[in-house]
């Protein structure tokens, strides 16, 4: 009856705390790795948020009126649609090295992440070939927050009938 | 009563450390395996049906349908799967094809036609068993047996898939 009183013996003490640490380390770990992780991908997530957003706007302007015109200089563009109406509206895209500003519509890279808009690497080009052309345009948004470098930026792939658009991009 | 008295001081029995040591790790194994799930559900949101490879996988539906010729469709009614990544016999505008498949970033095409109580995706997916965990993802529309439904899928350079269905125009 007295020996039932003494409290825990060092084995089971050493026990415990062996155990303990274990689980201790694996759960910091999950902390450090789930910290880490949440980082990266709001980062990753806002790139991805933007292009969409972007892309969705070029595209849907583009399907939805009738694109008529394309024109201007490197990194300053101006795109002409035509509505259902017979309304033409223009819309401008204006690259810099923190910003595309489309329309209404302005993505500005985080200043807190590493992604840069490479301005010397876009791109704006058509190709024809009989009746059907396509025009493209293209703005690099480079980023490694996934460990290597990957291309977070705009691909705008526009099919037409040749001759339905008037191109004069400089 | 001397016995049980010396059994009461001598620590852990051997049962119950390796009881304790395997509920510990049964329980660390439960929670790697849901921080792993996570994990891949995270990856697959970045590179299964973005935003911009549907929008870009939508353009090349669009250049099927002006382009793409007889023997194509042909092809695809008799149960083939298509490969369409470097054959252009099935289009009228060869080099410019591949510009538009530079311009569009496209690694592999593939097309297939749905059919009745056939699994497309298998077959897509035992063709190029690369796109079998994009295939697992794709939810497919209900077959019609009136109208002819393709499935478009593709693989772009940086490693996202994206699908869409067409019908014949």
């Amino acid at each position: 009856m007295k020996r039932k009183n003494r409290g825990f013996t060092i084995i089971e003490l050493l026990t415990s705390f062996s155990l303990a640490s274990v689980v201790m380390l694996f759960l910091f770990n999950i902390l450090v790795i789930v910290k880490k992780n949440y980082t990266k991908n709001s980062v990753r997530s806002e790139l991805v948020v933007n292009q969409s957003l972007l892309s969705s706007e070029l595209y849907h302007d583009a399907y939805a009126s009738t694109l008529v015109s394309v024109g201007g200089t490197k990194n300053d563009y101006t795109f002409g649609f035509r509505d259902s109406a017979g309304t033409t509206v223009t819309k401008n895209l204006k690259i810099t090295s923190n910003s595309i500003t489309y329309g209404d519509f302005t993505y500005k890279v985080n200043e807190d992440s590493d992604a840069q808009i490479a301005t010397n690497e876009t791109k704006m080009s058509q190709y024809s070939s009989g009746n059907i052309s396509y025009m493209e345009l293209r703005i690099p948004i480079y980023s490694s927050i996934t460990g290597e470098k990957k291309d977070y930026g705009i691909r705008f792939v526009y099919l037409y009938d040749t001759g339905s658009i008037s191109y004069t991009v400089r | 009563m001397k016995k049980n008295s010396r059994l009461d001081t001598r620590g852990f029995l051997l049962m119950e450390t390796l009881f304790v040591s395997l509920a510990v790790a049964g329980i660390l194994v439960y929670m790697y395996v849901q921080f792993s799930t996570i994990g891949t559900s995270y990856e697959q949101l970045y590179r299964f049906n973005t935003v911009d490879g549907v929008y870009r996988v939508g353009t090349l539906k669009r250049y099927i349908a002006k382009d793409a010729n007889a023997s194509f469709y042909s092809t695809l009614d008799n149960g083939n799967v298509l490969t369409i990544t470097s054959d252009s016999s099935y289009f009228t505008t060869t080099t410019w094809k591949s510009n538009l498949y530079n311009s569009l970033d496209l690694s592999k095409v593939y097309v297939v036609k749905m059919q009745k109580d056939v699994d497309v995706r298998d077959k897509i997916a035992n063709t190029d068993n690369t796109f079998r965990a994009f295939l697992n993802s794709v939810t497919l529309p209900e077959f019609s047996e009136t109208g002819s439904t393709y499935l478009l899928v593709v693989k772009y350079n940086d490693g996202t898939y994206a699908s869409i269905t067409f019908t014949k125009e």
